[in-house]
C-alpha cells in the first residue's frame, strides 16, 4: 500500500508512513518513540558504533541499529520488547564499567545523555567490582576545550565532526582495544575554529568548555534564544545566564542557516556583554575635557540642540546594530534631521553593495540565493574574503555543498584561501586583477564545470581594491545563466542596515535614492574639513575600523560635535563629545538580518547595565525632541512601522519569528519524559515540555528556560526558521544607473610602485567585542605580512624575517610569511596583537623592505 | 446541679497545677534538642584538613526553599581546597529561607553537609542570616548570643552546667 515516495512501517504497534531512505531512528523519534543513542547525530553521517540504539525488527535474526537502518515497506519494529531492552541495559552496563563517578563535579551533570539514558534505560546496578581504568584527568587540549578521557564513551562524534564537518581532524581515536582513547595528535592543541561544537555534541562530559568550567550547573541557568552578534551568517544560539551574567552560548540548530554548528567566536566570544568596561550612563565632555555622568534627558537635549536649525549632520552606523536600530537610524537621519549623509559601511567602507542590484545579479542590494541554495547548486563561484576566517559557518556550508552535494566550487582569489583544499578549480588572479580573472573564467579550464544552477558568492575584499569592477564582472558572468548571488557583507547587522536604507544611495526597501548622499569616506572627509556640525556615530568605531585611521582621526578633531552610541569607551568614543550607552545583543529584543536576508529574532535575557538603552530608543527620543513623535514604545511598534513603510518587509510576521515551527506529534513513549502514568507528568519532546525540574518552562518566553535539550535533534533544527525578507517587486534598476558607491576603489595602474595590499579579517582579532571577551582575547596571533616567495627573494626576505611595511608615510614591522599569493600582492590581517591594519590600508599599495 | 460537670472540667486544671513546669527561663536555662534534631548546617572537613564539599551544587538543586547558593571553582596547584578538581568558591545558606527539611544533607554526595542541633539562629538584619562558608565550616565556632547557665538533657532527666559541649551533641 505504498507509492514511490512513501513506505509504511509499524513501530511499537503503530503504523507510520515515511519517506524511503530515512533512518529508522528519525522516523521513530517523529512518531514519539525515542530510541536511546550516543553516536548518532542528525547533523552527521551514521556510523553505528555505540550499539545503544539496537531495536528488534521482525524477520531479522539479530537486533539492528536504528541509526543506520533505513526504513522499508512493511517493516515491523519493536523498541520495547525484551530483546531490545536487554540490549539497552547491557550496553549501558558496559559503558558504565569504566565510567568514573564524576557526576557531581562534571560540567555535563544535569544535562547529560549518559545520565538521562542510564536513568531511563539502564540496568540500575552494576556487577562490575574490579578497579576502573583510569587516565590523567582534565587535559587542556586547547585554550577552550578540556578533555577527560575517563568519561569518554567512544562514540566518535567529536572525531566525525572534526573530520566530516570541520575538515580539520585535530582530535582522533588513538590506540586500540580497551586502551582506545580520544586524544589530539602528538599532543598538538585542538586548534580548530569549530572546536566548541564537539563540546556541545559530546554525549558525556569528556569534552567540556574551559571558559564555562565549573561556572554553573544546568539548573542554575536561565536561557533565551538569540542570534550570534558577530558575523553576517547569523547563527542562532541560546544565551544562558546565571546570576544575571551571560555564562554560556550554545548553537541552536536551524537547518537553513547553521545546521547544528557555530564557530568558536560565536560560542566563546560572549564575555564582552558582562565586561566591567561597559558604558552604563550617558557621558558628556565637561569644561575641563573630562567626561561627566549626565542624565538621559540632559544628554539627549544637548544632542538635539546641536541637531536643530539646519545643522550639517553626518550619520555613520556600525555593523552590529539590529534591523530595528537600522530603521530608526535611517528614519531619524533622512526624515527628521533631513540629511542624506548616512552610511553603514565602516570597515567595508565603499563596498559596492548597491552594485549587486545594479549589475542585475539580484533584485535587491543583497542575496538572491539562500545559504541552502549552495547545496543544490551545480556551480558555486567564490569571490570574496576567506570564509573560514570571516564567515566561519558559511565555510562549513560551502564545504558540505562540495563534499556532500557534489557542487563544483570555483575560487577566484589572489591568495590561497581555506577553500582551496576542496575547490574544484582555483583561479589565482593577478594582484588587483580579480575582475579580469572573473571575465576570463569562461575561457579557462574552469568553464567545463560552470553549469546551472549557479550561486555566485561575493563579499567585499579589501579597502582600495576594485570591488565595483569585480561585481560588474560577476554580473556579466551571471547574466548569461540561471545565477543567483549570495552577497556576504561582514557583520551581523550589515544586511539589515542595507535593507533599512542606512546607505547614501539606497532607501529602505532597496529603492535607489533620487539624490545620493555622502558615503562614510566623504562624511569623514567633510568632518575633517570642518564642513560638518554634528557627527552621529552609532556603534561605529571609525578610528579602529575605518580603512584610513588617519582620516578618521582628523574627522573627530575637525570641529564637529561628535555623538557616539556605543557599548564601550572605544578610542572613537573617548574622543567624542557625548557618549550614549547602548544595550548589547543579549539584553535586547530585536532581529538580525543575515547575509541571505533571513530575519531571526533575539530574545532579551539580561538587563542592560546601568541605564543603557537600545539604539532605536535613543533615535525615538531624539526624534521626539526634534518635534517628531513616532509613538514607538516596543519592538512591535517598530515593526508595525517597518511593515507599513518598507516594501520588502510588508510580509514579515514577527509573531512567526518567535513561534515554534511545526513539530511532530508530542507523545513520547520513552525518552526523557516522566513515567506517563505518573500524575501530572509532562512530556518531553517536540511540542511538549520538559519535566519539572529539568529545564522547565514555556518555550520562547523571555527569561524562561529555553527548552533546548542538550541532545540536539533533527526536529529542533526546524523550530525557528526565521523569515527571509522579500525582494522589491518593481523592475530591476537599469544597469546604466549611476553607481555612487565606488568609494576609494581606484583601479590599480600598471605603473604604480609597491605591492598591491590586501587586508582581511582573521577569526580572532583585537576588535572591540573580542578584545573584551576573556576567553578569546589571548588567541589573537602576531601580525604578519603574506608575500609571494619570488617577491620575497627579490627583497631578500625569508619566512620569519621582520619586514618594514610602509604606506602613506606610516610604517609597521611585520613578520614575513611566504604564502601562495599572487606576485606583486601582499596580505595583512586586521587588528592582530598590537597592530591596527587601518594605519596601512589608506593607500592601495605599500612598499616592503627588509628591516635593517 | 452543674457541680459535677464543673468539677470534671476543672480536673485537667487541677492535675496540671501539681505537675512540673514545661517552661524554663530561656536563655539562662535551656534544653538540649534530641540528637537527631535538624538545626543549622556545618560543612565537614576530611581528616587531612581539606574540605569535603566539592561545590557540586547538588544541595542547592535539592533544596525546596532555594536557600543554598554555591559557586564552584577549580582547585589549582598551590590553591587546593578540596580533593579532586572542584571546590566551592562561594557557599551560602540563607536561614531566612531554610525550612530545615534536610534534603540538602541527603543530596550531598560527599557527606560534607551535615546538620547540627543548633537552633539559635537569629539576627538583626537579613544579611546576618545568610551564612557564608566561613561561618558554616565545621571548625568555625558556633556562636551563641546569650550565655546559658543550666542545660537540660533532651528528656529533661539530667541537668548540667552548660558550656562543656555547647549544643552540638
Ligand atoms: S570525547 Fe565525547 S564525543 Fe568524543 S568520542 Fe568521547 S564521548 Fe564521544
Ligand atoms: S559563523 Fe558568524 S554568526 Fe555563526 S557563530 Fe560564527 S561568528 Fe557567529
Ligand atoms: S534543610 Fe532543606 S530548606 Fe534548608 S537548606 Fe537544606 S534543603 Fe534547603
Ligand atoms: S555541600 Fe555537598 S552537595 Fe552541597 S555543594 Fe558541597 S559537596 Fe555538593
Ligand atoms: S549505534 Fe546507533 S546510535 Fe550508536
Amino acid at each position: 500500500m505504498s507509492d514511490n515516495d512513501s513506505v509504511t512501517l509499524t513501530i511499537n504497534g503503530r503504523e507510520v508512513a515515511a519517506e524511503p531512505g530515512r533512518l529508522l531512528i528519525d522516523v521513530a523519534e517523529e512518531l514519539g518513540v525515542f530510541v536511546p543513542r550516543f553516536c548518532y547525530h542528525p547533523g552527521m553521517k551514521p556510523v553505528a558504533v555505540c550499539r545503544m540504539c539496537l531495536v528488534q525488527i521482525e524477520g531479522q535474526r539479530k537486533l539492528q541499529p536504528a541509526c543506520s537502518t533505513p526504513v522499508a515497506d512493511g517493516m515491523v519494529v519493536n523498541t520495547q520488547e525484551a530483546g531490545a531492552v536487554d540490549a539497552q541495559e547491557g550496553m549501558l552496563e558496559f559503558l558504565l564499567i569504566n565510567h568514573p563517578l564524576d557526576c557531581p563535579i562534571c560540567d555535563r551533570g544535569g544535562e547529560c545523555p549518559l545520565q538521562d539514558q542510564t536513568y531511563k534505560h539502564g540496568p540500575g546496578s552494576s556487577r562490575y567490582v574490579e578497579p576502573k581504568r583510569t587516565y590523567e584527568k582534565a587535559l587542556e587540549i586547547s585554550d577552550l576545550v578540556v578533555l577527560d578521557r575517563e568519561r569518554c564513551v567512544l562514540c566518535w562524534r567529536c572525531v566525525r565532526f572534526s573530520d566530516e564537518i570541520a575538515g580539520d581532524a585535530f582530535i582522533q581515536l588513538v590506540d586500540r582495544g580497551p586502551g582506545t582513547q580520544i586524544l589530539t595528535f602528538n599532543d598538538e592543541p585542538f586548534d580548530s575554529y569549530f572546536s566548541g561544537n564537539t563540546i556541545q555534541i559530546c554525549p558525556v562530559g569528556a569534552l567540556t568548555s574551559k571558559p564555562y568550567r565549573f561556572v554553573a550547573r544546568p539548573w542554575d541557568l536561565k536561557s533565551a534564544p538569540s542570534v550570534c552578534s558577530y558575523c553576517s551568517v547569523g547563527c542562532p544560539i541560546t544565551n544562558e545566564s546565571r546570576d544575571e551574567k551571560l555564562v554560556r552560548c550554545q548553537a541552536l540548530p536551524n537547518e537553513n542557516v547553521n545546521d547544528f554548528w557555530i564557530c568558536d567566536k560565536g560560542r566563546f566570544g560572549y564575555h564582552y556583554v558582562d565586561s566591567d568596561e561597559r558604558l552604563t550612563a550617558p557621558l558628556e565632555r565637561g569644561a575641563n575635557d573630562e567626561f561627566q555622568d549626565v542624565s538621559w534627558d540632559h544628554a539627549l537635549e544637548r544632542v538635539a540642540a546641536k541637531l536643530r536649525d539646519g545643522a550639517r549632520v553626518g550619520v555613520i552606523a556600525g555593523g552590529h546594530l539590529t534591523t530595528e536600530d537600522a530603521w530608526a537610524i535611517g528614519k531619524l537621519a533622512k526624515n527628521v534631521i533631513g540629511t542624506r549623509d548616512v552610511d553603514s559601511r565602516v570597515a567595508d567602507a565603499g563596498a559596492p553593495y548597491a552594485d549587486v542590484m545594479i549589475s542585475g545579479l539580484s533584485p535587491a542590494a543583497g542575496s538572491s540565493a539562500t545559504i541552502n541554495d549552495l547545496a543544490t547548486a551545480r556551480t558555486i563561484v567564490w569571490m570574496g574574503p576567506d570564509p573560514k576566517e570571516a564567515l566561519p559557518v558559511l565555510y562549513l556550508k560551502l564545504r558540505g555543498a562540495v563534499l556532500d552535494h557534489n557542487a563544483k566550487l570555483i575560487v577566484v582569489s589572489p591568495r590561497r584561501l581555506s577553500l582551496d583544499g576542496f575547490a574544484t578549480h582555483v583561479v589565482r588572479s593577478e594582484a588587483g586583477g580579480e575582475a579580469r580573472a572573473v571575465d576570463e573564467l569562461m575561457s579557462s579550464p574552469a568553464a567545463d564545470d560552470i553549469g546551472d544552477p549557479m550561486v555566485i558568492c561575493w563579499g567585499p575584499s579589501s579597502p582600495g581594491r576594485d570591488d565595483a569592477g569585480v561585481v560588474a564582472a560577476l554580473g556579466r558572468l551571471g547574466a548569461a545563466r540561471d545565477a543567483k548571488v549570495l552577497m556576504c557583507p561582514p557583520h551581523s547587522g550589515s544586511q539589515g542596515l542595507l535593507d533599512m536604507g542606512v546607505h547614501p544611495s539606497l532607501d529602505a526597501g532597496h529603492e535607489t535614492a533620487a539624490e545620493p548622499g555622502r558615503d562614510t569616506r566623504a562624511i569623514l572627509q567633510a568632518a575633517a574639513d570642518g564642513r560638518l556640525d554634528v557627527l552621529l556615530l552609532f556603534g561605529a568605531d571609525v578610528i579602529a575600523d575605518f580603512p584610513d585611521a588617519d582620516l578618521a582621526g582628523r574627522a573627530l578633531g575637525g570641529g564637529a560635535h561628535v555623538v557616539t552610541v556605543e557599548l564601550f569607551p572605544t578610542e572613537t568614543a573617548t574622543r567624542s563629545d557625548v557618549l550614549l550607552p547602548s544595550a548589547a545583543f543579549a539584553e535586547r529584543e530585536g532581529t538580525f538580518t543575515n547575509l541571505e536576508r533571513r530575519i531571526q529574532k533575539l530574545e532579551p535575557l539580561l538587563e542592560a547595565p546601568g541605564v543603557a538603552r537600545e539604539p532605536w530608543r535613543i533615535c525615538v527620543a531624539l526624534a521626539r525632541l526634534l518635534g517628531d513623535d513616532w509613538g514607538w514604545h516596543s519592538f512591535v511598534d517598530v515593526w508595525n512601522d517597518i511593515r507599513s513603510n518598507v516594501r520588502t518587509h510588508t510580509e514579515v510576521d514577527i509573531d512567526a519569528l518567535s513561534a515554534r515551527g511545526p513539530t511532530p506529534a508530542p507523545q513520547y513513549e520513552s525518552g526523557y519524559e516522566k513515567d506517563p502514568s505518573h500524575s501530572g507528568g509532562v512530556v518531553a519532546g517536540p511540542g511538549g515540555q520538559y519535566p519539572k525540574g529539568y529545564r522547565s518552562g514555556t518555550p520562547f518566553q523571555t527569561g524562561q528556560n529555553w527548552p533546548l535539550s542538550w541532545e540536539l535533534r533533527g526536529f529542533e533544527a526546524r523550530q525557528r526558521p526565521g523569515i527571509v525578507a522579500g525582494t522589491p517587486n518593481g523592475a530591476r534598476p537599469s544597469p546604466s544607473g549611476s553607481t555612487t558607491s565606488t568609494g576609494s576603489a581606484a583601479p590599480d595602474g600598471e605603473s604604480a610602485d609597491g605591492f598591491v595590499l590586501y587586508a582581511g579579517r582573521m577569526i580572532y582579532d583585537e576588535g572591540t567585542m573580542i578584545s573584551k571577551s576573556t576567553a578569546l582575547r589571548h588567541i589573537a596571533r602576531r601580525p604578519f605580512v603574506e608575500l609571494n616567495e619570488e617577491d620575497a627573494k627579490e627583497l631578500e626576505l625569508s619566512e620569519g624575517d621582520e619586514a618594514v611595511v610602509r604606506a602613506n608615510g606610516t610604517e609597521a614591522r611585520l613578520e614575513v610569511r611566504l604564502a601562495d599569493i599572487a606576485r606583486g600582492a601582499v596580505f595583512i590581517p586586521y587588528d592582530q596583537k598590537g597592530f591596527r591594519a587601518n594605519t596601512l590600508t589608506s593607500a592601495p599599495r605599500v612598499t616592503l623592505a627588509r628591516d635593517l | 446541679m452543674a457541680l459535677p460537670e464543673i468539677l470534671t472540667g476543672m480536673r485537667v486544671v487541677i492535675r496540671n497545677v501539681f505537675k512540673g513546669k514545661e517552661t524554663m527561663s530561656y536563655p539562662e536555662v535551656r534544653r538540649q534538642p534530641w540528637p537527631r534534631f535538624k538545626g543549622r548546617h556545618v560543612l565537614e572537613r576530611h581528616p587531612d584538613g581539606l574540605e569535603k564539599c566539592i561545590g557540586c551544587e547538588l544541595c542547592a538543586g535539592a533544596c525546596p526553599a532555594d536557600a543554598i547558593y554555591v559557586v564552584g571553582a577549580e582547585n589549582k596547584p598551590g590553591a587546593r581546597f578540596s580533593p579532586g578538581e572542584r571546590y566551592a568558591q562561594i557557599y551560602q545558606i540563607n536561614y531566612l529561607r531554610c525550612i530545615f527539611c534536610g534534603l540538602c544533607v541527603e543530596a550531598c554526595p560527599t557527606e560534607a553537609l551535615l546538620m547540627t542541633t543548633e537552633y539559635e539562629i537569629s539576627g538583626t538584619s537579613r544579611d546576618d542570616l545568610v551564612y557564608t562558608k566561613e561561618q558554616l565550616i565545621v571548625d568555625a565556632p558556633i556562636q551563641r548570643h546569650w550565655d546559658t547557665k543550666i542545660e537540660y538533657s533532651p528528656d529533661r532527666t539530667t541537668k548540667q552546667k552548660a558550656g562543656r559541649d555547647g549544643a552540638s551533641s
